[in-house]
């Protein structure tokens, strides 16, 4: 079993990785050499279903294995982000599976270069009788490329290989054909009102006792209709307040990829829902409407990070399935992550 | 039936940070009083009967006020802004709110700025006066508005904040009103007036904090005819005092910070108390007040350009918060003076000259004169 | 009745600060000793492996320095003891500030009053500020009787020095919940600083276990390097980032002094008037070394003492590693009884086949503005519970009750932190130190 891989776009798989650990602490990663797949599974709340091509965050990339040359591995999301992050500023950086005293392990290799004037140019008080030359002398080492520091930092990472078996039964959630979909407002936008509601929520509880119903009560509702409106609201002893945007945008069905084609896009749900509500999201009518609790959405939209477009579908009082494509250069849309979010019962 | 009536209160401001700051300075409370007349909305707290704190939103806050008093409306009271609200009327919109919802919606606004992950006001900036750059968000974007409507008693009140293609809506439940008893503060009989930049007093209870004090003294003096102000406490691992002296001593090592450019020119310019009444100038005004209460003040002293600090002959403390707020009002030009007051009511002196406590007076604090008339008074406040 | 005053300078009043801060991280206590001429800090661990002492030249540090002790003439000296936190909260950061704001202080007087009732004893601080606001505080303090840790530098013939600025980027790297630092002189003409924590168990708790991480840098970027080869000396990790986190607030270089692990390591620096001098106990490998308490022994004395089988696994790892023959074993170490947890030296063969990455800003790494980062983490809306209604709590309820798993690591410092390290000083000096 052998993995090894040069990483290319460190910033990316850094904020991938913060954006999963939010939802757990563990990740299914599945390595070939053909896309590299991650994948959250909590035994409550949102699962994401990641497939990155190769060179979303590799250069290079070589994986042997028995089984097909796939390489399953649970991995701690903290440790990794964590290796990850201090390598942004890396002139390279490279991982492999290896072993340390008979424990499989990550081992992020990463090499920066640092000019050796940078702490010079604070300029220190009084430096004792040993200490650096003076500014000008380490400046002109650097110019001539001869006072730069090379510095090889490597994070062990501690991960467990899964076997075959292991993951055979793990499957994507399957869904209904949604009644709306919608590309969403900035994520930022969503994160920062919708983390507001909950936490407006939760004021109320602070003083009264009901600690147990927490749950319910940071349950989020979450709707959009087929004419651009987004709507998040939320309700307590105290308040009730909502949030709409107007004005998104409802991506067209694409005939190839919808069942029965253009027959089948028209008795799609959500062709029905075009001919209810309206655009400026006043009516109560031609809503999709999911229920879902609050922090663990603001914990999904903790992937805005990654900045990529993201198109919800609702099936109403179902689910919520959230498309995140990573931007990337050549405007294919080959790595995506797959948020499922199961709507309260009404 | 509420189409007949004009709504009781309909307000518009196109700054919803104004309002947030104001009503921030008193966020200790879960509930707060809300008073509507046609001068403006005066919200309230109070803890325990030992403290209580307003803030007076004046309708030139607004871009529009409109105040339509229920059936039996009479007079409205009669807020002056340099003075304490007279009892509330009965016939005034009286009613309890949520204060911490109002305070979250009230920041929704300017959220929705994809540039900004939260709004620059939203940080804890001491001078809020120096807007230079924090303002940005709300006087750029005039689209955005806050319209608080209360439609009839008992109706909720509602908040809506609107900014380019979002539009939030908050309703706040309303709850009867629980009267109590204002805190009695005699303003014709006053032992102490000082005034002072915020500031310096925020400065002094913060530092006064790391003793992790019980109870916070005031000392009041003259001293050879010069103006001494002293705060201080103690805690297990020490005391800690910090005085006040109108006399400037000249820095050697730097120009005073009112020269600063980055201050605003508001501060008194050359005495740092810019007032200072003693009724009874040959004696040492001494008065104790629970520290964990004076502390509940802390944000207002921190965004105050000025406070005056009052005691009554009763030992009773009024702080009243001078605080500018940058336009957006009515009157569309410049900075907008706002008000808000705290009333505390003063701990029994326990004839403490024992060795802890006499140790803060020390010898720069004349002793005579203290505490013996407070003590007699004020028993069932604690 | 002792006499001492002092006057200090902001700059002099906020470096004050930096120090307390730093013998913070060692000890809620600090011990101060005034003499004639100079005023120094110590602070000694709970553990009794570190000792810090930080003195203050009476002439040069202050802007006016006085002091009589009541006894002992010359050589007399004031002792006592004060809270970390209460003196912290006196010179809290910011006293210093070229813009004059609020806060800074124009000068900072101190004084000590020392009586025969001892509670009526004070260390008085006035801080003179601007506009004639005076803040005072009165201090209690215990009497106490202070010591010193020796350390003899003509024995430590291993000494290292580098800029603390380039030791601050390095101990950036090392992940927040290790314990222990291996400082290993390669043979490679690199020195390896590497951080880990010892090994907590097995099965599915390995996934908790927090990084380890190898920083290897080439000994030609020390200022001097004289260390014998193959050494490996094991210190605290906290310890380590405390003395270069307060040493790059001096912007000054870090010496290290030692002679062999399981002997003290100290280490050295200052600048105009501030003399810092840490001496920490060591582990690490020695060839004469007796079954060593290595790098367990901060965890578990106990569990140090049983051979483990560890030297052999390396072995196997390393033989996994395809492209890595394994290091040459130290002569010193070829006795068997070295034990080679921590060998920082593998690591550095792929650097040749790196590839150039992208590079995002020339800050220091972690570049990503943190605030833009925090504002994508999810909100934490109950800090004070536990991990309520959290999808990651329920995953592997055994494996990972939380993340912040720390509580297991820091639980069993403190369980033994009442041990003292080995005496490894000559018994003559021990008995008259602690």
């Amino acid at each position: 079993m052998r993995f090894k891989a040069s990483i290319q776009n460190i910033s990316t798989f850094t904020k991938l990785t913060a954006s999963l650990n939010s939802l757990g602490p563990l990740a299914w990663v599945k390595l070939s050499e053909e896309q590299v797949c991650f994948t959250i599974i909590p035994e409550q709340g949102t699962q994401v279903w990641a497939v990155l091509s190769i060179d979303a965050i590799f250069a290079t990339i070589s994986v042997q294995s028995a089984a097909n040359n796939v390489i399953n591995l649970e991995v701690p999301l903290t440790s990794l982000n964590r290796a990850l992050k201090s390598a942004l500023n890396a002139t390279s950086a490279h991982i492999r599976l290896t072993k340390n005293d008979k424990l499989p392990i990550l081992a992020l290799t990463i090499v920066t270069t640092t000019a050796s004037n940078t702490y010079s140019a604070f300029p220190a008080a009084h430096t004792g009788p040993a200490s650096h030359e003076d500014g000008f002398d380490a400046s002109f080492d650097n110019d001539i490329g001869g006072g730069n520091r090379e510095t090889i930092v490597t994070h062990e990472i501690p991960v467990r290989v899964l076997a075959p078996d292991t993951v055979a039964h793990l499957h994507e959630p399957a869904c209904r054909e949604p009644d709306v979909h919608i590309l969403l407002p900035p994520l930022m936008q969503l994160k920062s009102i919708s983390d507001r509601f909950t936490k407006l929520a939760l004021a109320d509880t602070k003083s009264s006792t009901a600690a147990t119903a927490t749950t319910s009560r940071t349950r989020l509702e979450v709707a959009a209709n087929m004419h651009g409106c987004l709507k998040i609201s939320i309700r307590s002893d105290a308040m009730s307040i909502s949030s709409i945007w107007t004005d998104l945008n409802n991506p067209e069905l694409d005939p190839g990829h919808v069942a029965g084609g253009e027959h089948g896009i028209a008795e799609h749900p959500s062709t029905r829902m075009k001919q209810l509500g309206t655009a400026d999201g006043r009516s109560d009518q031609g809503w999709a409407v999911v229920s879902i609790d609050g922090r663990d959405w603001g914990k999904v939209m903790s992937v805005g990070r990654l900045g990529g477009r993201v198109i919800a579908c609702f099936c109403h009082e179902h689910a919520l399935i959230l498309y995140v494509y990573l931007p990337n250069d050549n405007g294919d849309d080959e790595s995506v992550l797959t948020y499922f979010i199961s709507s309260y019962s009404a | 039936m509420e189409d007949e009536e004009p709504p009781v209160l309909t307000a518009v401001s196109s700054s919803a940070r104004q309002l947030y700051l104001l009503l921030r300075c008193i966020a200790f409370s879960n509930k707060a009083h809300v008073q509507i007349s046609d001068l403006g909305l005066k919200l309230a707290v109070d803890e325990a009967s030992a403290m209580e704190a307003s803030a007076f939103l004046d309708k030139s806050l607004f871009t529009t006020y409109t105040f339509n008093a229920p059936a039996q409306s009479q007079n409205p009271p009669h807020p002056d802004s340099d003075d304490d609200l007279d009892p509330p009327s009965a016939t005034t919109p009286t009613f309890q709110i949520s204060l911490p919802a109002l305070l979250e919606t009230l920041q929704i606004f300017g959220l929705t700025d994809p540039s900004t992950s939260k709004p620059p006001w939203a940080r804890d900036a001491p001078y809020p006066t120096s807007t230079t750059f924090t303002g940005n968000n709300i006087l750029g974007g005039m689209n955005n508005l806050c319209r608080i409507i209360y439609d009839i008693p008992g109706a909720p009140l509602s908040v809506t904040l609107t900014e380019a293609s979002i539009r939030t809506q908050c309703d706040l439940t309303t709850y009867e009103a629980e009267y109590t008893d204002e805190i009695p503060f005699d303003r014709q009989a006053l032992a102490l007036k000082v005034i002072m930049r915020g500031s310096w007093l925020h400065d002094a209870v913060q530092e006064l904090s790391s003793t992790t004090p019980e109870k916070l003294t005031m000392y009041a003096k003259t001293v050879r005819g010069k103006p001494f102000f002293a705060l201080s406490s103690s805690g297990t691992l020490g005391s800690a005092r910090v005085e006040f002296n109108n006399q400037p001593r000249p820095s050697a090592y730097r120009t005073p910070a009112s020269t600063n450019l980055a201050d605003p020119p508001a501060q008194p310019p050359t005495n740092l108390l810019e007032t200072f009444q003693l009724s009874d100038p040959d004696t040492v005004l001494r008065s104790s007040y629970k520290f964990s209460l004076i502390q509940r003040a802390a944000r207002a002293m921190s965004v105050a350009t000025k406070v005056s600090i009052r005691a009554d002959t009763q030992g009773v403390l009024s702080l009243q918060f001078m605080i500018e707020v940058e336009g957006g009002g009515s009157s569309g030009g410049g900075g907008k003076i706002s008000f808000v007051d705290f009333r505390f009511v003063p701990l029994v002196e326990e004839d403490d000259d024992e060795d802890e406590a006499g140790d803060d007076v020390d010898e720069t604090i004349m002793r005579h004169g203290s505490g013996s008339d407070e003590a007699s008074e004020d028993d069932d406040m604690l | 009745m002792v006499i001492l005053n002092f006057t200090l300078t902001p700059v002099a009043a906020s470096k004050v600060h930096d120090l307390l801060v730093c013998l913070g991280k060692f000890s809620d206590t600090v011990a101060i000793e005034a003499r004639r001429e100079k005023f120094t800090f110590t602070a000694l661990n709970s553990s009794k492996s570190a000792y810090a002492a930080i003195t203050l030249d009476g002439n040069q540090f202050f802007t006016h320095y006085e002091c009589v002790p009541s006894h002992g003439g010359p050589d007399g000296r004031f002792t006592c003891s004060m809270y970390t936190k209460a003196l912290l909260s006196v010179f809290k950061g910011r006293l210093y500030d070229p813009l004059g704001r609020d806060g800074a202080i124009d000068r900072c007087d101190v004084s000590v009053q020392e009586r025969e009732n001892e509670t009526q004893c004070r260390f008085i601080v006035k801080m003179v500020c601007n506009q004639g606001v005076i803040k005072t505080y009165k201090l209690t303090y215990e009497a106490v009787d202070v010591m010193h840790a020796l350390f003899d530098r003509s024995v430590a013939k291993n000494r290292w020095s580098m800029h603390s600025g380039a030791i601050r980027e390095y101990i950036e790297y090392f992940g927040t919940k290790t314990e222990m630092l291996d400082i290993f002189a390669g043979e490679d003409g690199r020195c390896v600083f590497k951080s880990y924590t010892e090994k907590i168990s097995n099965g599915k708790e390995i996934l908790k276990h927090p990084l380890v991480t190898a920083v290897a840098v080439n000994t030609s970027d020390f200022e001097e390097f004289v260390v014998q080869t193959g050494m490996h000396i094991i210190i605290n990790v906290k310890d380590f980032k405390a003395i270069v986190v307060h040493a790059d607030t001096l912007k000054t270089s870090l010496k290290a002094f030692h002679s062999q692990p399981t002997r003290p390591l100290q280490f050295s620096y200052g600048s105009e008037g501030l003399i810092c001098e840490f001496t920490l106990m060591t582990a690490g490998d020695y060839s004469a070394a007796p079954p060593t308490p290595a790098p367990q022994a901060m965890n578990s004395r106990q569990a140090s003492r049983t051979p483990s089988t560890t030297t052999a696994d390396r072995k196997d790892s390393r033989s996994f590693r395809p492209n890595m023959p394994p290091p040459v074993q130290p002569a010193s170490r070829r006795d068997g009884s070295g034990r080679l947890r921590n060998p920082g030296s593998r690591q550095a063969s792929s650097a040749g086949q790196a590839q150039p990455s992208r590079k995002e800003s020339d800050s220091l790494f972690v570049p990503e503005d943190e605030d833009e980062d925090d504002a994508w983490a999810p909100v934490d809306h109950d800090r004070e519970e536990t991990l309520g209604w959290d999808a990651s709590a329920s995953h592997d309820a055994a494996a990972f009750p939380t993340f912040t798993d720390s509580g297991s690591g820091s639980r069993t410092n403190t369980a033994d932190s009442n041990e003292v390290f080995e005496p490894t000083q000559r018994v003559s000096q021990i008995k008259g130190l602690w």
